[in-house]
């Protein structure tokens, strides 16, 4: 092997490639000349990729964080003010239904047949009982299939039989004298009960 | 028969740990972020331009990660993304290299601090960051394309195969762009002594 003529820069450079000849490869082993050319240059690339690989690692740590999110929730981020707007609107319609059914005011449209069937008995029982009784209070009653309308259902048949009751098994002081008591003024609830005296 | 059945079973498993190591993109991140993001911001030359790159870099791996064949490494695949999104940002002129973008230039200076600890001490912190800031500097003057595939080598440790296949380049203009590469960093090394 010829030590005295040393590697070109071309050689050389191939070497660092991680590309040398065969010749050249011989002659790197056995050349401390040229071992110090290629190791002048390899120091200063190496010192670069670790310096900047400290660099970058450092640049990661600080900002991997709002990357990750940046990336890992990019639809819910997206969505976040479509869904919020969605809300609002369901509220902003939820609120006002709620407000109107809590009036009482009758959905008749909404109610199919079947509701109507069920609670049919229950209107027929009090328009008899409330004789002329505002449509609105008996329609409320047919349409009711809530609970709280059932109670007052209930309650109210329950009433009907107290009276009927009372009616039958209970005799009137009034009786005993022969006066006859009739019914004035309007069951609404504004009439009075006047007793009309009669003197046979 | 044995060795090569084995053979085709740690490749299978090799594309399926690939394959599953794409699905977690944290973990993605977590792995391969300084490694892109160096490639990226020494290439560019912008660092801020260099996190922007990178992010969509992952986002794209993470988008496409079912066309990984897994014939190659995560890092190699992730690079190749890397290239061809700042061979856009080339073609829609929408950056400046080197030059032009001072204003976010990377400053090494304090990377040294971080150093492994055989290169800890004061006077090799001092040679390192020297070293690295000779090297930057003959970067600065190299094409877009040299400073690419010189990472690529020293950076990344890339094989020439692998560079040639990622850039779609023959081997030999990839060594032709190294060749010129290390003849300014010899330069930029030489002049500075």
């Amino acid at each position: 092997m010829n030590f005295e003529t040393h590697l070109s820069e071309e050689q050389l450079d191939d070497v660092l490639i991680g590309d040398p000849g065969v010749e050249a490869a011989a002659h790197l082993k056995g050349c401390g000349v040229c071992q110090e050319r290629v190791a002048a240059l390899e120091g200063p690339i190496a010192s670069f990729a670790a310096v900047s690989l400290a660099w970058s690692e450092r640049q990661s740590a600080t900002t991997s964080a709002r990357v990750v999110g940046a990336t890992g929730s990019a639809w819910p981020r997206r969505m976040s003010w479509p869904l919020a707007a969605s809300c609002l609107l369901v509220i902003g319609f939820a609120i006002p239904m709620a407000r109107h059914e809590e009036r009482g005011v009758p959905a008749v449209v909404a109610n199919g047949p079947r509701q109507a069937e069920a609670s049919q008995p229950v209107s027929l029982s009090a328009a008899k009982v409330s004789g002329s009784t505002t449509k609105a209070r008996v329609v409320v009653v047919a349409t009711a299939d809530r609970p709280v309308d059932a109670q007052i259902v209930r309650d109210n048949q329950m009433l009907r039989a107290i009276d009927r009751e009372l009616d039958a098994s209970v005799q009137s002081p009034s009786d005993a004298f022969g006066v006859v008591m009739a019914v004035g003024g309007r069951p609404s609830g504004r009439g009075r009960y006047a007793p009309i005296p009669s003197w046979d | 028969m044995q060795l090569a059945l084995e053979v085709t079973m740690q490749n299978v498993q090799a594309v399926e740990r690939s394959s599953s190591e794409l699905d977690d993109i944290d973990a993605l991140v977590r792995t391969y972020r300084p490694r892109l993001l160096r490639f990226v911001t020494f290439s560019i030359g912008d660092a801020d331009l260099a996190e922007s790159i990178t992010q969509d870099c992952f986002l794209k791996a993470y988008n496409g990660r079912g066309n990984f064949r897994g014939d190659c490494s995560v890092n190699t695949w992730l690079t190749s993304i890397a290239v061809n999104l700042i061979r856009d940002q080339q073609r829609l002129q929408k950056f400046r290299f080197w030059r032009q973008a001072r204003a976010t230039a990377i400053d090494v200076s304090d990377a040294a601090n971080f150093l492994a600890s055989h290169e800890s001490s004061a006077e090799a912190r001092i040679l390192a960051i020297e070293r690295t800031e000779q090297v930057q500097a003959a970067l600065e003057n190299l094409s877009v394309n040299q400073r690419t595939i010189f990472l690529m080598r020293f950076a990344e440790d890339m094989d020439l195969a692998d560079i040639a296949k990622t850039i779609s380049m023959p081997i030999n203009t990839v060594k032709t762009h190294l060749h010129r590469a290390l003849k300014a960093v010899r330069a930029q090394v030489g002049g500075a002594r």
